[in-house]
């Protein structure tokens, strides 16, 4: 009998918990540790900040869903890892802290054969002094925080209205900042329901992003096959902006914020201060706080994780500059390197190294956009190391572990705006692989199945995969068969 | 205060606007429907060929 205790119930979590329960006899015990008793299909977030969703439509309860498939759940924090367990017993452990109303507050510790970690990012918004809904932003993170940025959102739509002329930044609120992405469909909706509102002449919007070009997305930027010409994401976005009527600012990080005003600097150097009427800029990403102890009680936190709190795998960790980095540095099986029962996936996992040519400023601001693990891959390592995890359990610890690289995954990315069927319009995109490998590929990715697409049928596509991963994450019938 | 002239926006009048025939193709239905399939095919041979 082996327990299997996955942290975190996002997008890897959640996948990992579900394929361990498809795959292990009930001998076996899978565990979820999650502070939230809610499931977030967060692509939709972006919906919902714009007021198009509403919040019951992008989450719902793990508690039902965990009963029938058999997988405890336990609402609770992991505060710390044990891997060689403690004095009274040797098997790994795990530090909780309980979430639920009811226990709050009350620490536990569970017992492990095999962990995942998939606790995802902490949004550090105190990197930049007023960033986040506790100062003067707002943020489409979590469904409560787009939620606030909804009603925030519609009292600038009153207020042009009015008749009242309104600054709308969108971006990301720190030069370090990953999932650009997200912020560019969320500037891509603002823009649309504008228009829909037809007010849009008096709304000034501007992006501003940490990327040095537009189109970059925190992957480097892609280059696209079109009829024959290659072409670029910078030209694609760049397109799309003007057409849009969007300013940019790029190369940007965000110093400080004060009501209304964001004062930031460019790579380039200068100081500068836009003021704002509302302004969406998501925070930077940390790992979760997670400590590390032997079976003494020693710390032994920055074995098990990279400084930047994400737990360290099979990856190439050298410094080394950006000239020499290779496809081979990323993992391939998210092992955590000496814990052959131990795996770090999605957003948890710490990058060998961004993926973009970081950059700084002359005053040595680093402005480099972290590389984005997003729900497509994420959900890929995650049910790998479920994969990895049930093999060993039924055919022997020394099992090889399954692999899947990032160098060899492809992404879809599509940036939607609208609900409806016959109105919307988004922003596709398909990346193979996410991590360039320019050994393999002249432009680091395959140009047949990289490519930039605007039009309904990618709002479409967003719609599909809104119902269609809302009805796998409830493992409704079949939902194994809905790829991740 | 930078003000609007002063700010470092991109420069972007030199990026290729739609023309009336993309725009058009865009909307259309019939159009987009070939787009969709096409979208969800390439979609799923990136999910068969790499490692998914
Ligand atoms: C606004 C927005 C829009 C996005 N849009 C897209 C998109 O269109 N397409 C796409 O592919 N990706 C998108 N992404 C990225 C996508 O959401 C992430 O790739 C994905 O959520 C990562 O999955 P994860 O499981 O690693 O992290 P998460 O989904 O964030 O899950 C982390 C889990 O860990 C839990 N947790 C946190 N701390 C602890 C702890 N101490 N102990 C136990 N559990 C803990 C959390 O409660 C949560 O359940 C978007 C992201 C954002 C923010």
């Amino acid at each position: 009998m082996s327990d299997v205790v996955v942290l975190g119930a996002g997008i890897a979590g959640h996948t990992a918990a579900l394929h361990l329960s498809r795959k292990l006899g009930q001998e076996h015990t899978v565990t979820v540790v999650s502070p939230n008793s809610y499931w977030n299909w967060i692509p939709s977030n972006i919906w919902v900040g714009v007021g198009k969703m509403k919040r019951k439509q992008v989450v719902f309860p793990l508690g039902p869903i965990y009963r029938k498939k058999g997988i405890s759940f336990e609402q609770a924090e992991a505060v710390a890892i044990r891997p060689y367990g403690d004095a009274e017993d040797p098997r790994g452990a795990v530090d909780i802290v309980r979430t639920d109303p009811a226990q709050a507050g009350e620490t536990d510790r569970i017992r492990f054969d095999y962990l995942i970690n998939a606790t995802g990012p902490k949004l550090k918004f105190s990197a930049t002094e007023g960033l986040g809904p506790d100062g003067f932003t707002v943020s489409v993170c979590t469904a409560d925080h787009a939620v606030e940025a909804a009603a925030q959102f519609r009292e600038v739509i009153a207020k042009l209205k009015r008749g009242q002329r309104q600054t709308i930044v969108v971006g990301v609120g720190h030069g370090t900042c990953t999932c650009e992405g997200a912020a560019f469909e969320y500037v891509f909706n603002v823009d649309t329901e504008l228009r829909d509102a037809g007010v849009r002449d008096l709304a000034r919007v501007i992006y501003l992003t940490n990327e040095a070009e537009l189109g970059d997305f925190g992957v480097g930027g892609m280059v696209f096959d079109e009829h024959g010409y290659q072409t670029t994401s910078k030209i694609w976005t760049e397109s799309l902006f003007r057409e849009r009527g969007v300013e940019a600012i790029a190369g940007a990080h965000v110093e400080r914020i004060e009501p209304n005003i964001v004062h930031f600097e460019t790579l380039d150097g200068e100081h500068h201060s836009l003021e704002f009427d509302y302004a969406m800029l998501l925070p930077p990403f940390g790992g979760v706080d997670l400590a590390a102890y032997d079976r003494d009680g020693n710390d032994i936190t920055s074995e098990l994780f990279a400084p930047n709190g994400f737990m360290k795998v099979d990856a190439d960790y050298t410094a080394k500059p950006y000239e020499q980095w290779r496809a081979e540095d990323w993992p391939k099986t998210y092992e955590c390197p000496g814990f052959d029962n131990i795996f770090a996936v999605g957003i948890a996992f710490a990058p060998p190294h961004q993926i973009s040519r970081p950059r700084k400023s002359p005053n040595g601001t680093l402005i480099a956009p972290a590389p984005p693990r997003t729900g497509m891959p994420s959900g890929v390592m995650a049910k790998t190391a479920a994969l990895t995890i049930v093999d060993r359990i039924q055919k022997g610890k020394a099992t090889p572990a399954r692999d899947a690289s990032m160098t060899e995954m492809g992404a879809a990315c599509v940036a939607s705006a609208g609900t409806g069927l016959r109105s919307g319009s988004a922003a596709a995109m398909t990346m193979m692989p996410v991590v360039p490998d320019y050994s393999k590929y002249p432009t680091g990715r395959d140009t047949k199945d990289t490519r930039g697409e605007l039009g309904l049928h990618g709002h479409w596509v967003k719609l599909m995969l809104h119902y269609l991963f809302i009805y796998k994450a409830k493992g409704l019938p079949g939902w194994f068969l809905i790829p991740e | 205060m930078d003000d609007k002239t002063t700010l470092p926006t991109v420069d972007l009048t030199n990026a290729p606007l739609p023309t009336e025939k993309t725009l058009r193709h865009r909307k259309s239905l019939i159009g987009q429907a070939g787009s969709f399939v096409i979208f969800n095919l390439r979609m799923l041979r990136l999910i068969t060929k790499g490692k998914h």
